[in-house]
């Protein structure tokens, strides 16, 4: 076929009068059986290199994209203008996802979208091997390469696959983000006859600004001096899961609407969040890096980031969510060079668990075939932890995957040693990229030049519209009001406990404090573990600040208490003061029926949960029944103990329980 | 292109629908070693091209042609193999056990080994415990000494994973911390149970499961017979526990003493119902009941497959109607069927004739000295004489 006849394709089943050039580029190599590689950027087109040939193969093109919305968007826009496409993910029914799968297995369809994940599923790979297959695309290939800023271990399959795949079978990998490290890579992995097509990486229309501040109090001060000025609506990115809700409680505060957005919450909230900003309900969504993923939204007019991600390619990713559309979009980095760097240094340190811990996982997978939540119980390691340890184990061939009723991890005889060179050179390189970014933010020459070149981009002339090239700067300008208002957050800020669930009559709670970010900790581990005596009485009174704000004026009838492990009468103690002041009856009825270990000692929530469960009892069922309570606790970690304890009231027939903590930890398990 | 790359070339090869292993083979060995050809390279050939280099029959292309179009399939297969950790071996691979291309020769050597567990077991000296499903106490006990004997002598068991001998081969030798190689009647990948319950004992190094047929491929009756082959070819010594006259073990052990190999057999109790003595009388060597070779309970005639060498009369079968060797080879069919009933198969095999069985059983049905056995398959047996059963 060539470029004019089709380009009258084109035109007829797509609208468009012709390609780039480097878009026709791309689909000739595919038409004619080869495999490439497309560096371009967010927003060039490189969709239609893959579904232009999609509709002129005989057969089914498969489409490997992490980006469920994204799919769900072209798939709608590909249906709309009469070409058979599908997707399959998890966002949709398992009939839904049936009958695609059947239109695929009866040659129905031209094009079909899929998660990576799905090639770990043993239907899908079922029905595959029964398709005819005409091409394979993997979207956001840099996800290949551990060198890239969001390797997924998932895509060691499509990999696989594709180096599988017959010689003259066409391959395409696109992404927007590959520094020519991750560019080799990918180039290596994908069995080396990958043919490289490289645009260019420049976003003109994002501008580019670095504000430094002094303290973590004036990022918060410049929002509130700065945020009214920026177009809506966009994405501020926090460093961690606390800082969403932190930072979205302030900008309400301020007046602004916001939501926190993070893996933490559930997919139907974050489903409601996602839709909501689609919108345009939002002044701003606050958010780990977890969205983006999930959205496909082009005119996305600003990115905030309050904490300095671990390299210009996290950044350029991340910023490249915005202007999509191509019209202007600010980009914004709040940078204190005194404290930022520890976060992102304690993910690259903290990214792999000591070798240690990875000998644990290696004997436990040696005794029994188990599935990873097993594991996790068997050696007795953070959930976190072990899905580290096991894809690096999967990645040596130590272990392989398996599918035998769910997903489990059969030891390898024929295994080497474990060869953890490998991710010491691949933190010292973490290093290096963390290095880069800091120098981003003190350059006084163009910015946008700096992440291109780091991209490998040919040189560029200054965009023009960045901080350093247009001389504008934002800084930070506090006033004593604005000061004032910041202190009276702070004190009537506090976390909320997502504990509800349909198996008890559990409410949201309230944690006066996060565990780490104030003095709250200490002091509790002063009482706790260094004989301190009580909790201190400034603990009771900013508790019960916190069960005002957000109890309000519910009336309880009762007060109960978790009962202790270890630390004595400590809870006890407290509560029967909290219930002095809000003059509510103490009760002593809940018990555990069987001895607990402290939950610190267990590294996950799995073993948390399996050491609480069942083992609550209450003394007398009638005191409980129809009651409101308000249940005590010092610390709430996993949730598991508030969860079990809520469950056992729950059986004896409480009416409600609503938690109220001390402290909560910023990390959970998951 | 990588060698990893190549597997699912030698999924589609090594499978190829009404190819004879032996047609297979042959294939193999044209494209890989006489033309040095990687299979991607063949692959990538125009039909045309197929047609005039290697003057394929158009049966021919069209199954190769087919098969290619099944490329895009057999990836996610050979993708999942990758994936679950089990190994290709192909038959040009250097891990490939010698001793299979040895024992087994072009006609029978499995194009591809598919195997989980510790590849080293492969090199190492295997002997093959066979014997029947439904096998008495004394071969079951015989079995498990066996299996102790090799254990002890760090010689791997190679049993096929049915009911009877072969499971106690394999229990006997874990037992007593040996090593084993399960041969699979079934693909690879059809085999989930049993890698859950001998998950410790391949993690360890202890167990090799290892298949020859499609991965996805359930068990089947022709799959059981193909896969007593692999056992034999598998090992360097053969212990026959007990055998009926019919089935893969007889067959196995008949094949193999043809080629001349050691059947170590073990000598019946007078009471037993088996074939253990008609395999002494082809050739096997009798062992005791703990595996220890030992003189035969009388003098047995002159091993069969060695006269039959002297005939001669493995050529042609057209001269079975005329001429003078015709006479011969009736001689020597009844001078066997004096010994006992066999069906058209086995008289081939013992005597080492290259004719059509039809042919056979024709000439037998109709020769006034024979009659036949009321048996599935039809057995002969001379008129005036009865049978060892
Ligand atoms: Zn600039």
């Amino acid at each position: 076929m060539n470029r004019q006849h089709a380009e009258k394709e084109l035109l007829r089943l797509f609208g468009f009068e012709a390609f780039y050039d480097l878009q026709w580029e791309v689909i000739e190599k595919l038409l004619a059986g080869k495999r490439v590689l497309f560096i371009e950027k967010t927003g060039y087109g490189k969709s239609l290199c893959f579904q232009f040939p999609a509709t002129q193969l005989d057969g089914l093109s498969i489409v490997f994209s992490p980006l469920i919305a994204l799919m769900r968007d072209q798939v709608r826009s590909m249906q709309e203008r009469g070409i058979r496409a599908a997707t399959i993910n998890s966002n949709q029914s398992p009939d839904e996802n049936e009958s695609v799968i059947s239109l695929a297995r009866n040659n129905q369809l031209d094009i079909l979208y899929i998660a990576p994940e799905r090639m770990e599923n043993a239907e899908w790979i079922r029905a595959a091997r029964e398709m005819k297959i005409a091409m394979v695309v993997v979207d956001e290939a840099h996800c290949i390469s551990i060198w890239g800023q969001s390797f997924r271990p998932n895509y060691r399959r499509i990999v696989n696959l594709v180096r599988l795949l017959p010689k003259n079978f066409p391959v395409l990998a696109t992404t927007a983000t590959a520094t020519p490290r991750v560019q080799q890579d990918i180039l290596e992995q994908a069995g080396g006859d990958l043919i490289l097509v490289r645009g260019r990486l420049l976003r003109p229309n994002l501008r580019l600004f670095v504000v430094p501040v002094n303290s973590e109090d004036e990022k918060f001060l410049w929002l509130a001096s700065h945020f009214h000025r920026i177009p809506k609506t966009g994405i501020i990115y926090t460093g961690t899961q606390a800082n969403t809700e932190i930072y979205a409680n302030w900008l309400n505060f301020l007046g602004f609407k916001t939501a926190a957005y993070s893996g933490r919450l559930d997919p139907e909230s974050r489903k409601g969040i996602e839709t909501e900003f689609m919108n345009n309900g939002f002044d701003g969504v606050v958010s780990t890096n977890a969205l983006g993923m999930g959205i496909d939204k082009p005119d996305i007019r600003f990115v905030i980031h309050t904490q300095v991600t671990q390299s210009p390619i996290h950044y350029y990713q991340e910023i490249g969510r915005a202007g999509r559309d191509g019209r202007e979009a600010f980009i914004i980095l709040l940078y204190n060079a005194a404290a930022d760097q520890s976060l992102p240094l304690s993910f690259i340190d903290g990214n792999k668990p000591p070798a240690a811990k990875y000998d644990k996982v290696i004997s436990a997978v040696k005794t029994a075939l188990m599935s990873k939540h097993e594991i996790v119980r068997a050696a007795n390691l953070k959930q976190t932890h072990v899905s580290v340890i096991l894809a690096d184990l999967v990645d040596q061939g130590i272990v392989n995957e398996v599918e035998a009723r769910g997903r489990k991890y059969f030891y390898n005889p024929n295994a080497g040693p474990l060869d953890l060179g490998l991710y010491e050179s691949l933190r010292r390189e973490q290093y290096l990229e963390l290095e880069k970014m800091i120098a981003y933010t003190g350059i006084e020459t163009c910015r946008m030049q700096y992440l291109c070149e780091y991209l490998g981009d040919e040189r560029q002339s200054p965009c023009g519209v960045c901080d350093n090239d247009s001389k504008k700067r934002i800084g930070v300008v506090p006033s004593e009001e604005l000061v004032e208002k910041l202190k009276n957050f702070r004190e009537t800020f506090f976390p909320v406990l997502e504990v509800e669930t349909t198996q008890s009559c559990l409410v949201n709670g309230v944690a006066a404090a996060y565990y780490g970010t104030s003095n709250v900790g200490s002091a509790i581990h002063y009482s706790k573990y260094e004989g301190g005596g009580d909790f201190p009485d400034w603990l009771l009174r900013l508790t019960l600040r916190a069960f005002r704000k957000h109890y309000g004026g519910e009336k309880f009838d009762m007060i109960m208490y978790v009962p202790p492990t270890e630390s004595g009468d400590l809870v006890k103690n407290f509560a029967e003061k909290v219930a002095f002041v809000l003059k509510i009856p103490i009760s002593h009825q809940l018990i555990k029926t069987e001895a607990t270990q402290p939950q610190k000692v267990f590294q996950s929530s799995i073993s948390k949960r399996h050491n609480v469960r069942g083992k609550f009892g209450c003394l007398s069922m009638e005191e409980i029944e129809g009651k409101r309570i308000l249940i005590i606790d010092d610390i709430f970690d996993s949730g598991c103990t508030i969860k079990e304890a809520g469950k056992c009231l729950s059986k004896c027939g409480a009416a409600k329980i609503a938690p109220l903590v001390i402290a909560k930890t910023l990390g959970g398990d998951l | 292109m990588s060698h990893f790359a190549e597997n699912t070339y030698w999924i589609a090869v090594a499978h190829l629908p009404g190819w004879k292993v032996e047609r297979i083979n042959r294939f193999i060995i044209r494209v890989t070693h006489e033309n040095q050809m990687s299979w991607s390279d063949f692959f990538a050939l125009e039909k045309k091209v197929w047609k005039e280099v290697f003057a394929f029959s158009d049966k021919e292309l069209g199954d190769l042609e087919n098969v290619r179009n099944e490329l895009p399939k057999l990836a996610f297969i050979a993708e999942q193999l990758t994936n679950e950790g089990f190994i290709m071996i192909p038959l040009n691979a250097q891990e490939y056990p010698q001793v299979l291309k040895e024992n087994l020769k072009t006609r029978h050597a499995p194009p591809v080994v598919y195997i989980k567990g510790r590849k080293g077991m492969l090199q190492e000296d295997a002997v093959a415990i066979v014997g029947s499903r439904k096998a008495g106490q004394a071969a079951l006990d015989f079995t498990s000494k066996v299996a102790v004997k090799c254990a002890t002598e760090s010689k791997v068991v190679v049993s096929g994973f049915a009911k009877g001998v072969d499971k106690q081969a394999l229990e006997s030798t874990l037992e007593a911390g040996g090593k084993s190689i399960i041969v699979l009647p079934q693909g690879i990948l059809t085999f989930q149970s049993g890698f859950k319950k001998y998950y410790e004992a391949i993690a360890g190094g202890d167990v090799l499961v290892l298949s020859t047929f499609f991965p996805k491929a359930g068990w089947d009756v022709g799959l059981a017979m193909a896969r007593n082959i692999i056992i034999y070819g598998l090992a360097k010594e053969i212990y026959v526990a007990e055998s009926e006259t019919r089935g893969g073990t007889w067959e196995g052990a008949m094949a193999g003493l043809k080629r001349g190999r050691n059947i170590y057999t073990r000598l019946p109790k007078p009471q037993e119902k088996n074939a253990n003595l008609k395999l002494l009388e082809f050739g096997a060597i009798a062992v005791d009941d703990n595996g220890n070779a030992t003189a035969p309970p009388r003098p047995l005639p002159a091993r069969l497959f060695e006269s039959s060498d002297a005939v001669g009369v493995s050529e042609d079968q057209g001269r079975f109607e005329s001429g003078e060797n015709v006479r011969h080879v009736e001689e020597e069919i009844l001078r066997l069927l004096e010994k006992g009933a066999y069906s058209s198969r086995e008289i081939l095999l013992a005597l080492n004739l290259d004719m059509d069985g039809r042919k056979i059983s024709r000439f037998l049905k109709n020769h006034p000295g024979v009659k036949t056995t009321g048996d599935k398959p039809l057995r002969y047996t001379r008129n005036d004489q009865t049978t060892l059963f």
